[in-house]
């Protein structure tokens, strides 16, 4: 009785702090530039060319190929990511091996490794990269493989590590060692699952790689740069509605593999 | 949730396991196999103490179709049924098995027999409840141990297919898995429990209550094992203590 009465005085007290927090937080901000006169007739005008974005020919075919390249970069970075990222993030798991000393050894080392790469964001590593290797369009593919592929591993380590034991248990008993465990139950058991949080990264790649224009990756987030320096508020709409169009047909895409997909 | 339990197996033996809900049934075969591990007392296969035997060699002694199926959902059925085979194989042939469109014989002989052939290539969580339990039947027949343990391996099948199953596990029909097999299986059906098997053995509330040959087993024995369970006779539910030797031959 008292305890549960302490514990909702406890609750009580976190909720007020937590409300201060937030309000000194939104406080903090300097509101008044976001008020500033010109501030509606920009939105105004942005909003009038959302309505009438540039249809011609011209603009959408560098739309198309703005995107295609921002595309080609997102498979290149993905690719990479997948191919380091799956194999880390199997060994992160620790259901490689069976339970001893090598197997923790290597599981800790590799989960440090993944949290290193991924704590850095990808604009921190493309900053870091271009100030060693120049501007390139390499060097923003690398920018954002890096810290994918240390999301992509954690995800994929939980997940194995999150299979039903029951499940794994029955399999074992048929006389699978720790390899065919691995292979026959536990992998098979998240691939759908990791499919489509791959399809997910996907769609954030596209994102990065789109804002990563300015190392040299050329593609949408160039063109967009471009137009909005020369205040074509319509070519800026045309674009940003590629790729809205882009990240839906990859999660449509992504979807569709999903379902169709028997281990 | 099973109290002392004394019994002694002999290979080759078809045991029928029945009693209500909660009498301990799973615990029992559970121990068995090994999967849960007596809180005192000992299990014995062939003589040794059963966590003495490691997995690989296990698997060929005794495989458990547990009551949940416990199947990968993702996978195909012929993918889970060929994993019975994991014990046998090398970790490439299992891999060649998951990747290549090389099938298993064997198991494909087995799923034709439980009437499964037409969903070999279907994920197995898209299958009804009566398939999955055949995959897993599968599964333990395509692992093909010594001894079989069942954890209510007909529950989810219409009456026809169940005594097809039943026959065909106790040896009545032929097939080449499951001659001179030892067969303990737990059912809640008392009448299916004496047709198909010859030994019976009656658990309510985590005790032996009678330990017959089939055609000894009477209404009273029925009525004592239901009864029991309702009147909710109290039991050391926390010991799974038991004493188990089996396999002798």
């Amino acid at each position: 009785m008292v305890s549960t009465m302490l514990d909702s005085i406890r609750t009580r007290h976190w909720a007020i702090l937590t409300f201060i927090a937030i309000v000194a937080s939104i406080s903090t901000v300097d509101w008044t530039s976001a008020t500033h006169a010109g501030a509606g007739t920009s939105i105004m005008m942005f909003v009038h060319a959302l309505v009438n974005p540039d249809i011609s020919s011209a603009t959408l075919i560098t739309a198309g190929n703005a995107a295609w390249v921002t595309v080609t970069y997102a498979v290149a970075a993905m690719t990479i990511a997948i191919a380091f990222g799956i194999p880390l993030g199997l060994v992160a798991s620790g259901t490689l091996l069976p339970p001893g000393v090598s197997n923790t050894t290597l599981m800790v080392s590799a989960r440090a490794y993944l949290g290193f790469i991924r704590s850095i964001h990808e604009l921190i590593w493309a900053l870091l990269l271009v100030a060693s290797f120049g501007l390139s369009p390499a060097v923003g593919v690398l920018a954002i493989a890096i810290p994918y592929s240390g999301t992509i591993g954690r995800v994929f380590a939980e997940r194995l590590q999150d299979v039903p034991t029951q499940q794994l248990a029955a399999f074992q008993s048929t006389g699978a060692s720790s390899l065919q465990l691995a292979i026959g139950a536990r992998i098979p058991s998240v691939l759908p699952d990791i499919t489509s949080y791959l399809f997910y990264r996907f769609e954030c790649a596209v994102r990065t790689a789109a804002v990563l224009s300015f190392v040299g990756l050329g593609g949408i987030g160039f063109q967009i740069h471009i137009a909005l320096s020369d205040l074509k508020f319509e070519t800026v709409a045309t674009l940003l509605y590629t790729l809205v169009i882009l990240v839906m047909a990859i999660d449509v895409f992504g979807g569709f593999i999903r379902k169709r997909m028997i281990v | 949730m099973l109290g002392p339990v004394d019994l002694e197996i002999i290979f080759g033996e078809k045991i029928g396991v029945i009693g209500p809900s909660g009498a301990g049934k799973s615990t029992l075969l559970k121990l068995m196999s090994g999967e849960v591990d007596p809180s005192t007392g000992t299990v014995e296969l062939k003589g040794r103490p059963l966590p003495s035997i490691q997995v690989p060699e296990r698997s060929e002694i005794v495989g458990l179709m547990p009551q949940q199926f416990d199947l990968v959902p993702q996978l195909s059925a012929r993918k889970n049924i060929e994993a019975g085979n994991s014990g046998r194989w090398s970790f490439l042939r299992t891999l060649a098995a998951l990747l290549l469109p090389i099938h298993d014989l064997n198991a494909s002989e087995i799923a034709n027999h439980l009437g499964l052939e037409d969903h070999m290539n279907e994920r197995t969580s898209r299958l009804s409840g009566g398939q999955q339990q055949r995959v897993a039947l599968a599964r333990l027949l395509v692992q093909n141990p010594e001894m079989m343990l069942l954890d209510e391996p007909v529950s989810s099948l219409d009456p026809s297919l169940a005594s097809q199953i039943l026959e065909t596990l106790c040896g009545g029909s032929a097939t080449p898995n499951s001659m001179q097999k030892t067969v303990i299986a737990s059912l809640h059906s008392p009448k299916l429990a004496t047709r198909y098997f010859d030994r019976v053995i009656g658990l309510s509330s985590g005790m032996i209550v009678f330990d017959k040959w089939s055609a000894e087993v009477d209404e009273s024995d029925l009525d004592s094992l239901y009864k029991n369970s309702n009147l909710g006779i109290t039991q050391d539910h926390e010991n799974k203590s038991s004493e188990l030797i089996w396999g002798r031959d």
